[in-house]
């Protein structure tokens, strides 16, 4: 099915004039943009078998229909390589099919925004950070592939901050939010095979995060006294999991810290099963009106007098990333599920 | 069928966007003051009791509309 063709502007041949112009229209994040023209559009699209036209899905809140050309240019003015627009294709894909609930999360007071972990050899070819500041500045794929996501969402979404984007606070991952799994210094299977696609695939998972709490544990040296720690960090009263369970947060491990699970023979479905039953919190540690208003609406995860952030263990995330260092993130999230497809081409 | 659409002020921009989107633009909107989830209860009352009577009269406006359509 097609959709219609991106519009076509003229202005001055000028970078900054563009830039103040885009900037004035609300087409930007607030970074300057690499101008869309028509070549490097088509130099984009070259970057995908995908017919200009075709309809990749309808992007709420505005519902924008949401064409490979517009994602195209959006990714131009991001600053990705061609070879990237595969990844953001599938990524945009996932946000649009309405289980994602991505009218939720454009449009509530929590900080979420989709964040993207890449698998498989595409990291290699696309040179995705997975390993030292993964989640920060400094390589082009996670920087302007997040942010691509993010155009798309301000442009053929209606995103805008106060309009339709009613965050509260919002929180710096909204302008990108992308990484690799560090797969090669995992101890557990990747990601994408977990969830059933075969090793060598590549795939991209969305998710939503709404903020990252680093968690950092140099001194233990076994698995119980690991995941005390680790779970310490999941278990905040006032987090979206807690307050509206049946949310899939995320654990992003150091290889250090999964090393330290792994040796003592834990799996992954292990891990996650331990932190299910080590998030409880004694109801009556809550205020009393968060409890009868909130936390007291068991959703199934609620039992013997505690309260947790996962309804079930395989509501959680668990993937490794990130370089040397004892620290591991817990991602809050919001109301969406965590969704891995195979990448197209 | 008559619709009306409950907002608080702090969203009004949103819901009309939306509205819009839709290809209802004329659809009623009845406001309530934000926030309005940890209000006193009495103070919620109040809202809730002014909001219903708005939205009750929003209907009654739209149901001769409605019937000069048929």
């Amino acid at each position: 099915m097609g959709g219609p063709a991106a519009r076509r502007i003229d202005l001055e041949d000028s970078l900054d004039a563009i830039n103040d112009d885009y900037y004035s229209r609300g087409w930007t994040d607030g970074l300057p943009i690499i101008p869309p023209t028509e070549a490097r559009v088509q130099r984009m699209l070259a970057g995908t078998r995908r017919a200009p036209g075709d309809l990749i899905g309808i992007m709420p809140p505005h519902q924008g229909q949401v064409t490979v050309e517009k994602v195209a240019v959006n990714a131009v003015m991001a600053g990705c390589a061609p070879s990237y627009l595969p990844v953001l294709l599938t990524a945009i894909e996932i946000v649009c099919e309405p289980a994602f609930n991505l009218y939720g999360l454009q449009a509530t007071t929590n900080p979420g925004g989709p964040m993207l972990i890449i698998n498989g050899p595409v990291r290699q070819e696309m040179d995705v950070n997975c390993g030292h500041g993964c989640l920060g500045p400094g390589r082009r794929a996670n920087a302007t592939i997040g942010r691509a996501v993010r155009l798309c969402l301000v442009n053929l979404g209606g995103s805008v901050p106060g309009v339709a984007d009613k965050a509260t606070h919002g929180f710096p991952g909204k302008y990108s939010f992308c990484f690799g799994e560090n797969e090669e210094e995992s101890p557990w299977e990747p990601l994408h095979h977990e969830r059933g696609h075969a090793r060598e695939t590549s795939a991209v998972t969305v998710g939503a995060a709404a903020g990252t709490d680093n968690i950092l544990d140099s001194s233990d040296s076994t698995a119980d006294g690991l995941l005390t720690t680790l779970a310490s960090g999941m278990k905040s009263h006032g987090s979206n999991p807690m307050v509206h369970p049946g949310t899939y947060p995320t654990l992003i491990m150091s290889p250090e810290h999964a090393i330290i699970l792994a040796r003592e023979g834990l799996t992954k479905a292990q891990v996650k099963q331990q932190l299910h039953e080590r998030t409880g919190v004694p109801l009556e540690a809550f205020s009393p009106e968060l409890l009868r208003k909130r936390i007291s609406k068991d959703r199934g995860n609620i039992s013997a007098g505690l309260a947790r952030p996962l309804v079930t263990p395989e509501d959680l995330t668990v993937v490794v990333a990130g370089g040397a260092g004892a620290h591991s993130v817990w991602v809050n999230t919001f109301s969406c599920p965590s969704v891995t497809r195979l990448i197209g081409v | 069928m008559p619709v009306v659409t409950v907002t608080t002020n702090a969203f009004l921009q949103l819901a009309k966007s939306e509205l819009k989107a839709f290809g209802f633009p004329e659809l009623p909107l009845v406001l309530i003051p934000h926030p309005y989830g940890q209000v006193p209860r009495e103070r919620a009352m109040a809202v809730a009791e002014k909001a219903a009577q708005e939205v009750l009269d929003q209907l009654e406006r739209a149901a001769p509309r409605r019937a000069a359509l048929a």
